[in-house]
């Protein structure tokens, strides 16, 4: 039975842990290349939210009735949508500030985020929303009575399954591409890079917007799964994975998966064996106590430079 | 012909001015070298080609082109590459990348080019083909300045600008390094050489010029000016 609570909270974890990485994973890139915290990144995530919403009432309003092409189409509009959001945010708050102290940003980005949110209020309402369930029924593993089994629904397996394609794919971005090569130029050494020939300004504005695109299949996925959101929730779940990248070393992409997996599965065990009120409260001290032990985070190396 | 042409340039660091009126020039397949103490502004001047800072006066030409106000990305594709003070190689990313990064201003088109410059500089520095998979910041200093080297000829610059190339090195890689230099100038490459070393620059340079508190303060052949009293006592260590 115990054996069971724990695998349940194990998958919860799991889950809970993918969407912290996927939004993470936008901290970490902006983190790395501009040295910046992107306050207005959870807003990005909660936008999704309200597109995956109205892009799905769009595709049944036309008729459109297979689940997984409708889940498909969602995905690729609000990720679209969501990139635009993305680069805007650079070009409005960052770019003009590019040269400025290195408060000013900051402070553009929460002005951004604070924009952000009361336009959804204001646009959609404050009261919360939810969209009907698409992707109902699930799996029944280790079942070995009436109730001892652990459950692990379709919309659970697809952020699972999405998270892990989106990193793939990200990680082959930056690792194996031109384009990627340049944006790992560019963290390295931005005036070098464009000494080279590197457009900084491109390179900076596509991190951005591959950022709001991973913060985006966060987005799709919870609302898929949990069907309610409001103009608020970028804000929790903007602090929640701030807290994995840097959990997991700031600047580093394995690192905020890391971090988000570590994160959601301490929660969900916290949760699940000593108390929900205080998930919140281990989490966090979760992340003092690795700051204290190894600042750089869990998988944050000091750069190795010879001079 | 005159490839570079700097016009009464100056430039600074928001209040401090650096350069105070600089005018040189550097001739089509020239050795030029630029000698002077720590903080006259050797750099400053290599990066002010550059936009890194900014000029705030005066013109800097390239072929005979205004490219003061040019945007930094833009200036690599024009024929300048510079092997910066301190080398500035990418320490996350391997020999290979490296290299790469150096022809990201040569347009698609010219792959097969790419291909065959990556082949040259590899056989300049046979080093750089055996550590290929290796991160650039486990290579030793004299490794890394090859690099640094390696990479700004993979974009085919008509015009090569060095910032102390030997700088910390040990006599027989500097002898190494400028050996590929020669090479490389007699291929037909323009060299802009800033050094502290002026022994081993005046000795390579056609002409040189001597930059005293951000002002050029004489100039001459590399003959002239390593015969120049003067220059001897300041730079030379002679008496």
């Amino acid at each position: 039975m115990t054996g069971h609570i724990f695998a349940q909270q194990a998958v919860n974890g799991l889950v809970l842990g993918s969407v912290y990485g996927l939004i993470a994973v936008g901290y970490t890139m902006v983190y790395g290349i501009i040295g910046m915290i992107n306050f207005a990144h959870g807003e990005i995530y909660m936008i999704a939210a309200y597109l995956t919403a109205i892009f799905l009432a769009g595709l049944t309003l036309l008729g459109l009735q297979s689940p997984p092409l409708a889940i498909l189409l969602v995905l690729a509009a609000t990720i679209a949508c969501t990139a635009l959001y993305g680069w805007s945010v650079e070009r409005i708050a960052y770019r003009p500030l590019r040269h400025a102290n290195r408060l000013a940003p900051l402070i553009s980005a929460i002005g951004i985020s604070l924009i952000l949110q009361n336009y959804v209020r204001l646009s959609q309402g404050a009261r919360t929303q939810g969209i009907p369930s698409i992707l109902d029924g699930g799996f029944h593993l280790f079942a070995s009575g009436p109730d001892a089994f652990v459950r692990l629904t379709h919309a659970q397996l697809l952020i699972v399954v999405t998270a892990i394609i989106s990193m793939f794919l990200l990680h082959f971005f930056i690792a194996r591409t031109a384009m990627g090569r340049a944006c790992r130029a560019v963290q390295q050494d931005r005036v070098m890079a464009s000494l080279l020939g590197v457009n900084t300004d491109r390179v900076i504005a596509i991190v951005f917007v591959l950022g709001a695109g991973m913060a985006a299949v966060a987005g799709v996925l919870v609302t898929l799964n949990y069907g309610s959101f409001d103009f608020f929730i970028g804000f929790v779940a903007g602090i929640k994975a701030f807290t994995a990248a840097v959990l997991g070393g700031i600047g580093s992409l394995p690192g905020a998966m890391l971090g988000g997996v570590v994160l959601g599965l301490a929660e969900s065990f916290f949760s699940g064996f000593v108390n929900t009120d205080y998930k919140d409260v281990f989490a966090f001290s979760l992340l003092v106590l690795v700051l204290i032990f190894k600042p750089s985070g869990l998988l944050g190396v000091p750069e190795v430079e010879k001079v | 012909m005159k490839i570079l042409e700097l016009e009464r340039v100056e430039s600074g660091y928001g209040a401090v001015a650096v350069l105070r009126q600089v005018s040189l020039h550097v001739n089509v397949g020239e050795i030029v070298t630029l000698i002077g103490a720590n903080g006259a502004g050797k750099s400053t001047l290599l990066m002010t080609l550059f936009g890194q800072p900014r000029a705030v006066g005066g013109r800097i030409l390239l072929d005979g082109v205004d490219i003061t106000q040019r945007a930094t990305h833009q200036l690599a594709g024009l024929g300048m590459a510079l092997v910066p003070e301190g080398r500035r190689i990418f320490p996350g990313m391997t020999v290979a990348e490296n290299l790469a990064m150096g022809a990201v201003s040569v347009p698609e088109v010219a792959a097969p080019e790419v291909a065959r410059v990556l082949e040259r500089v590899l056989g300049l520095f046979p080093i750089l083909d055996e550590r290929a998979g290796q991160r650039a910041g486990t290579l030793s200093g004299g490794e890394q300045q090859m690099l640094a080297i390696g990479r700004a000829m993979m974009s085919r610059p008509r015009v090569l600008l060095l910032d102390e190339p030997s700088l910390g090195l040990a006599p027989l890689v500097i002898q190494k390094i400028f050996a590929v230099l020669r090479e490389i100038a007699a291929e037909g490459t323009t060299l802009f050489l800033v050094e502290q070393n002026a022994n081993q620059a005046l000795r390579l340079a056609n002409r040189g010029y001597v930059l005293v508190n951000g002002e050029i303060r004489m100039e001459g052949s590399g003959e002239a000016l390593l015969a120049d009293p003067e220059v001897r006592r300041a730079y030379l260590g002679g008496h």
